[in-house]
């Protein structure tokens, strides 16, 4: 026990200028190291102490960075964006600037609207049978083999480039996405 | 021209993902568990936010490297061995790449600038005691600067986040004996800058 003359120090308080004079000699920890940094945690003397031993314990028990369930749910949703976009486009090799990541998936979502609101053929248009079939086999077999499962809602009377599966909160939006269009 | 919709409840396998342990889940990103993936993004977020941040000592930067991370790990799942830690997969996952960011990152200059200014901005003269815990935070990624990429790997994992060293060696994929060695001489590096920036600090 030391604690160069601080009147608060236990019997129980280590030794911090020995311990850090232990551990600037040798890269490996003094004997009794590991529990006085369990001791430094519950002791408000030996905290000083011990940063005035070896300053680079200012460092122990930074702050915990403040995530909120937001910010946790924006990045799930990134990652799924992305998922989805490099289904499209291929694995990437580098980073992808988030505000960029979105543009594909946002091209996607745009066709999608457009087609809902435009080409629609109610019942399904001759021939459409065989270009879903085209459609399928043109997907990843996983996707292919998932998405012929479901039941069919509205038909595709050709087919697409690409098929990307983005998943939301409950949801999965398929989206059909038409490079010819340059969106 | 139409396009299939496909909307269906996806609640329950959610739920069973939110029990799952990280084991489980990284079992379950094996099998192509896209809900898996979510649940992981939930669950891992903020520990690999906060490190990465403390690697790069910029929280914008360490969104995009923690968002490819877990593209990483989606895109690597078929190589996961259930034999590793979890925690120390993904861990790696995120260093190698927050380090690859680093290398590539052209002007270092706004993350090495003294936080003294900031401090005198603050308050002159308070004791390091009253020092602010964020305050902290910020001379440390003033400091670790001035470290090697593997000491301040090293230090981060094990002096900050609290890893064991067998942790932190798999991490860097090193031996035990070399995390020692880094941190030996990460701390001195430290001790040095902290005596000569902040003197007041290191009486």
């Amino acid at each position: 026990m030391n604690h160069q003359g601080n009147a608060n120090v236990t019997m129980t308080c280590p030794d911090w200028r020995r311990l850090a004079a232990a551990r600037d000699a040798s890269p490996d920890d003094p004997q009794g190291w590991e529990e006085a940094l369990v001791h430094l945690e519950s002791c408000a003397p030996c905290r000083r102490a011990a940063v005035e031993a070896d300053p680079t314990l200012i460092f122990r028990r930074l702050p915990a960075l403040a995530v909120g369930a937001d910010e946790v749910e924006a990045m799930r949703l990134r990652v799924s964006a992305l998922r989805g976009a490099r289904a499209v486009a291929g694995p990437a090799g580098r980073l992808l600037p988030r505000r960029l990541a979105w543009q594909p998936v946002a091209a996607a979502a745009a066709l999608v609207v457009a087609m809902l609101a435009g080409d629609h053929a109610p019942g399904g248009a001759p021939g459409a049978g065989s270009a879903r079939a085209a459609a399928f086999r043109a997907m990843p077999p996983e996707l292919g083999a998932e998405l012929a499962a479901q039941p069919l809602l509205e038909e595709l009377d050709q087919p697409y480039d690409h098929v990307v599966q983005w998943n939301a909160e409950d949801v999965s939006v398929v989206l059909v996405v038409d490079e010819r269009l340059d969106v | 021209m139409t396009v299939a919709r496909l909307v269906y409840s996806q609640r329950e396998e959610r739920e069973r993902w939110t029990a799952a342990s990280d084991l489980e889940l990284l079992e379950g990103l094996r099998a192509d568990s896209e809900r898996a993936l979510d649940e992981l993004v939930r669950r891992k977020t903020p520990a690999l936010l906060q490190v990465a941040s403390r690697i790069l000592g910029d929280l914008e930067e360490a969104r995009d490297v923690v968002q490819v991370a877990f593209l990483r790990a989606w895109e690597n799942r078929a190589r996961y061995d259930p034999r590793w830690s979890p925690n120390t997969w993904i861990y790696r996952i995120v260093t190698n790449l927050a380090i690859d960011h680093l290398r590539s990152r052209k002007s270092r200059e706004r993350h090495q600038e003294p936080y003294r200014k900031q401090l005198r901005q603050v308050e002159s003269a308070r004791g390091f005691a009253e020092l602010q815990q964020r305050e902290v935070d910020a001379i440390f990624s003033e400091l670790a600067g001035e470290l090697s990429e593997k000491q301040r790997l090293a230090f981060l994992l094990r002096e900050v986040e609290g890893l064991s060293s067998p942790e932190v060696a798999a991490v860097l994929d090193c031996r035990e004996s070399t995390v020692r060695n880094h941190l030996f001489n990460a701390r001195k590096v430290l001790q040095r800058e902290i005596r000569r920036r902040y003197p007041e600090y290191a009486t």
